[in-house]
C-alpha cells in the first residue's frame, strides 16, 4: 500500500538538495495511501462531522513545512512519519467530537465501525484464505466478509491496530514496531495473538492463553 | 526461515516465538505476491504448520 521504494528515496534525496519539485512529488505519491490509512481508522460517527481528506490535506501542509527538519534527521521512514501525523490528527478529531458535549457523536450514533472497513475486510478474507478457491467457495465470501467485519470490530484496539497495520497498509513488521514502539520480536507477538484472536472469533478451534 | 530442528521440545514462549517469526515472513510473502508453498512449510516447519495453517483457514 504505501509507495516505499527506491524512488521514494531519490525522491528524498532531492528534496535534501532543495528540488521543490522532488518535494512536491514525494508528498504526492503518498497522498492515496495517506487517505487509505485516514479512512480506516475513522469511524462512521466521525466522518459524519469530519472529511478524511481534510485530515489527508492538513498533514501534507504539516509535512511540507516540517521537511526540511524531517530531512535533516530522518529518525524513522518517510512513510511512517507522515502516518504518525496523520495518527496524531486522528486522535485529535476523535477527542473533539467523541466528547462529552451536548452534541458529542456518541449520542447521535451507536455505529463505531470504520468506515472503510467494508471494502477492506474483503481483502483481509482473501488474503486469509485459500487463494485459488473453488466458485462455490467465492461464493461464500460475501458472508465471510461479513464475519471477517464483525470479527474486526470485535478486536480490542490494540489487536485491530495490528491487522490493520499488516494486513490493510502491508506495514513490514520493522515497520509496526517502529510505529509502535516496540521490539520487532515484540510486533510480531503482538501480531500472532491478535491473530489467534481474529481466528478465535471467527470460529477457529485455536486454543489460546488470553492473558494479554 | 530457518528449520525447526526439534519443534517439539520447544518451551511455549519459545514456539511462540518461532511460530511468529513464521507467520511474519509468510505475511511479508503474501504481501508481496507470493502464494505461500504449505509444502515448504510443513518441510521447514513441521512443529508449527498445523497452527500456521489454521491461522491461513486453510
Amino acid at each position: 500500500m504505501w509507495p516505499i521504494s527506491d524512488q521514494t528515496q531519490e525522491l528524498l534525496d532531492g528534496a535534501k538538495q532543495g528540488d521543490a519539485e522532488a518535494a512536491g512529488q514525494l508528498l504526492d505519491r503518498h497522498r492515496d495511501a495517506l487517505r487509505r490509512m485516514v479512512d480506516m481508522r475513522m469511524d462512521r460517527r466521525i466522518q459524519q462531522r469530519v472529511d478524511a481528506s481534510d485530515i489527508v490535506q492538513e498533514v501534507m501542509i504539516e509535512a511540507n513545512r516540517r521537511l526540511g527538519t524531517y530531512l535533516e534527521n530522518p529518525v524513522m521512514p518517510f512513510h511512517l512519519w507522515l502516518r504518525q501525523m496523520a495518527k496524531d490528527r486522528l486522535i485529535d478529531a476523535h477527542r473533539r467530537h467523541r466528547g462529552s458535549g451536548k452534541r458529542s457523536v456518541d449520542r447521535e450514533q451507536a455505529n463505531v465501525a470504520p468506515a472503510a472497513m467494508d471494502r477492506s475486510t474483503l481483502e483481509l478474507a482473501a488474503q486469509l484464505c485459500d487463494p485459488e478457491m473453488t466458485p462455490a467457495a467465492a461464493a461464500t465470501m460475501q458472508e465471510l466478509q461479513k464475519r471477517f467485519q464483525a470479527a474486526i470490530e470485535e478486536l480490542d484496539e490494540h489487536d485491530r491496530e495490528v491487522v490493520l497495520m499488516r494486513h490493510f497498509e502491508q506495514l513490514s513488521n520493522s515497520d509496526v514496531a517502529q510505529a509502535l514502539g516496540l521490539t520487532e520480536p515484540a510486533a510480531s507477538m503482538r501480531y500472532l495473538r491478535a491473530m489467534r484472536r481474529l481466528r478465535k472469533l471467527l470460529g477457529g478451534t485455536n486454543e489460546e492463553d488470553d492473558t494479554p | 526461515m530457518a528449520q525447526d530442528v526439534n519443534a517439539s521440545e520447544m518451551s511455549s514462549d519459545e514456539r511462540d516465538a518461532r511460530l511468529a517469526a513464521v507467520l511474519d515472513a509468510l505475511t511479508s510473502q503474501v504481501a508481496a505476491g507470493d502464494s505461500i508453498r504449505w509444502d515448504d512449510v510443513a518441510a521447514q516447519h513441521p512443529g508449527l504448520v498445523a497452527e500456521l495453517k489454521e491461522l491461513w483457514a486453510r
